[in-house]
């Protein structure tokens, strides 16, 4: 078990969180930018001395326990804890092969090049063992990043957005290897991103921040099922606040829909189509409500037909409800209600 | 990296500019080809021989013993200058521009007027037997006073340019802050830290205006050239001149060759 909490006041700049994560499981911090995200990461390596009243505990040793700046600090060499920055690079005057044994000057080499060598060979990083990081491509640098960061067998990966700069493709490569190494080394991953698709792909539970605090905890399932408010189903790509027939309010999310009238899976609307493109592997439709008259998106298959111009009903397939003050509600009478606790 | 440059056609802009430059180097090297051409190399030879000995030793060890008091102790004054943003480091930095602002004669008189025998130092320094005024000591004192702010300004900045994010790195790797400092800040600062000392030390040998205020002996190179000049005039003054260029520029072109070198072997 990893125990974390931290307060701190400085200036406009609020942080007051506080995180259990199980040992071997992956959590995403997830949230906008500047919501405090990265500081939590330094501030569990060990990089933010200043921080006043912070503890962390990882698998019963206190590596960090203060109140009013007094206490124990156990500095950041000395935790065991691997930080991977946000654009972490290698060090540009070693090659490769100096980079991801950097950590481990006790093993010698024989045996160090023997536990390491299935992730070299993984990575692709063999033929490259002996080349300067600048040779390398941006994807080869990563996964150097990567598999220097699990050299010396790290109980902790904290990683800051390692994945930011990548394309698509070599992004999931990444992501695989990283849930991969996190499986086999059976460590526990901190993963700051602003990506949901990535949290959720990656994460066993996801703590949304804002602001500096967190605003939500659970599984990735959890969290799109139950939106604790509004503003945190707006993060999860929620994108309005609808009325159903009987006026209450639901978040209404583009991917979440069905076409057709299904009332026992959900609420059901009512518009007109005004447009449609295609949006990764879908079609998005731009569809304007008849009640209010508010435009909306909404993703279909490929295979639905759709003209512009047609009308159209289809059903929000059980969303969230909210009070008007934007605090979540439960339906219990609803119909579908009943059907998503018997699915979970 | 030169190699990858490809020669653009001539345009009426490069050309410009490259009439500039020349006209920039003319200026700056015709007078040292002009002296290379017109010393008879028997006088110079005989010049040196007979009032260039002493003083070339002198400010050979002089100015060694300088670099070595200021890489010893510029060397972490520029690391924290480079990562300390706090105010007092500030001040510091500030501080440090005075010796660069002010003109060497001037320092020269403040030397005197602070080591000098009647001085606040000077006095206590007396009652020890040591003087700071026309001694080596005194060489020293001017030399370090006038070369220091270079290469702490070129350390600072090659602290600056290094990546805090891989010092970080290090650290977290389980690697201490003094090996991190070994193995990756002084690497990667290295090639700025070489330029500084060079600099630094081209100062150190050539420093004449302090010098000659707090040390009229002993001679060193630049204060036995001025001497001559006054003395026997241009002829016995232009072989010394020769002797400290040979000295005072060959460590900072060569450093400025191998950081070539370097940047094209090693760093980013």
């Amino acid at each position: 078990m990893l125990e974390f909490h931290c307060k701190w006041n400085r200036g406009t700049f609020h942080l007051n969180v506080e995180l259990s994560v199980p040992t071997g499981s992956i959590c995403a911090l997830f949230g906008p930018s500047a919501a405090g995200k990265t500081t939590i990461l330094k501030a569990m390596a060990g990089f933010l001395p200043d921080c006043p009243d912070a503890s962390l505990q990882v698998d019963g040793e206190w590596l960090m326990k203060r109140t009013a700046g007094r206490g124990l600090f156990v500095p950041a060499w000395k935790r065991r804890l691997m930080y991977v920055e946000q654009g972490a690079q290698l060090f540009p005057h070693l090659t490769v092969a100096q980079n991801i044994f950097y950590g481990t000057p006790d093993l010698d080499n024989s045996h160090k090049a023997s536990w390491m060598d299935p992730w070299l060979e993984e990575f692709g990083l063999r033929p490259y063992l002996h080349r300067l990081p600048r040779e390398l491509s941006g994807g080869l640098v990563q996964r150097a990043v990567i598999a220097r960061a699990i050299a010396n067998r790290p109980r902790v990966l904290l990683l800051d957005e390692p994945f930011s700069a990548l394309d698509e493709e070599l992004r999931r490569v990444l992501q695989d290897a990283v849930l991969h190494v996190q499986r086999e080394l059976c460590c526990t991953v901190l993963l700051v991103t602003h990506q949901l698709t990535e949290a959720q792909r990656m994460a066993d539970t996801i703590c949304m921040i804002v602001d500096g605090e967190t605003v939500q905890i659970g599984k990735p399932e959890e969290l799109m099922n139950e939106p604790r408010t509004f503003q945190n189903a707006q993060l999860l790509g929620y994108t309005h606040l609808l009325r159903d027939s009987a006026g209450r309010r639901f978040a209404f999310h583009p991917s979440r829909v069905i076409f057709g009238e299904h009332p026992h899976l959900g609420p059901v609307q009512e518009g007109m189509v005004l447009g449609q493109f295609p949006h990764q592997g879908e079609r998005r439709v731009r569809v304007q409500l008849a009640d209010g008259g508010e435009i909306v998106e909404l993703s279909t298959s490929i295979a639905e037909d759709i003209q512009v111009g047609q009308s159209v009903r289809f059903t929000a397939v059980r969303p969230p409800y909210f009070r008007p003050d934007g605090l979540s509600v439960s339906l219990d009478h609803e119909p579908w209600k009943g059907s998503r606790e018997a699915s979970v | 990296m030169s190699s990858m440059r490809r020669r653009n056609p001539a345009n009426i802009g490069t050309v410009g500019l490259a009439l500039v430059a020349s006209l920039c180097i003319a200026f700056l090297l015709l007078p040292l080809i002009a002296l290379l051409l017109h010393v008879s190399f028997v006088d110079v030879w005989k010049q040196w021989a007979e009032s260039g000995e002493q003083p070339l030793w002198t400010s050979l060890w002089t100015s060694f013993v300088s670099m070595a008091v200021i890489v010893l102790f510029g060397t972490p004054l520029g690391w924290l200058l480079a990562r300390r943003q706090t105010k007092p480091w500030k001040i510091t930095e500030l501080v440090l521009l005075v010796p660069l602002l002010m003109p060497p004669l001037v320092i020269g008189l403040l030397l005197v007027y602070f080591y000098g025998p009647y001085g606040p130092i000077g006095s206590v320094l007396g009652h020890f037997g040591v003087s700071a005024s026309n001694s080596s000591l005194a060489v020293i004192l001017a030399q370090l006073y006038e070369s220091v702010p270079y290469y702490v300004f070129a350390a600072q900045a090659a602290f600056r340019q290094v990546d805090q994010r891989l010092e970080r790195t290090s650290l977290s790797l389980g690697v201490g802050p003094w090996k991190t400092f070994q193995r990756i800040t002084l690497p990667l600062a290295w090639p700025g830290l070489t330029v500084g000392f060079a600099m630094s030390f081209a100062r150190a040998i050539g420093a004449f205006g302090a010098v000659i205020v707090v040390a009229y002996h002993p001679y060193t190179l630049p204060v036995s050239i001025w001497i001559a000049l006054q003395e026997q005039g241009l002829p016995a003054a232009l072989p010394l001149a020769l002797l400290l260029l040979l000295v005072g520029l060959p460590l900072p072109i060569f450093v400025f060759l191998g950081r070539r070198q370097a940047r094209a072997g090693v760093s980013l």
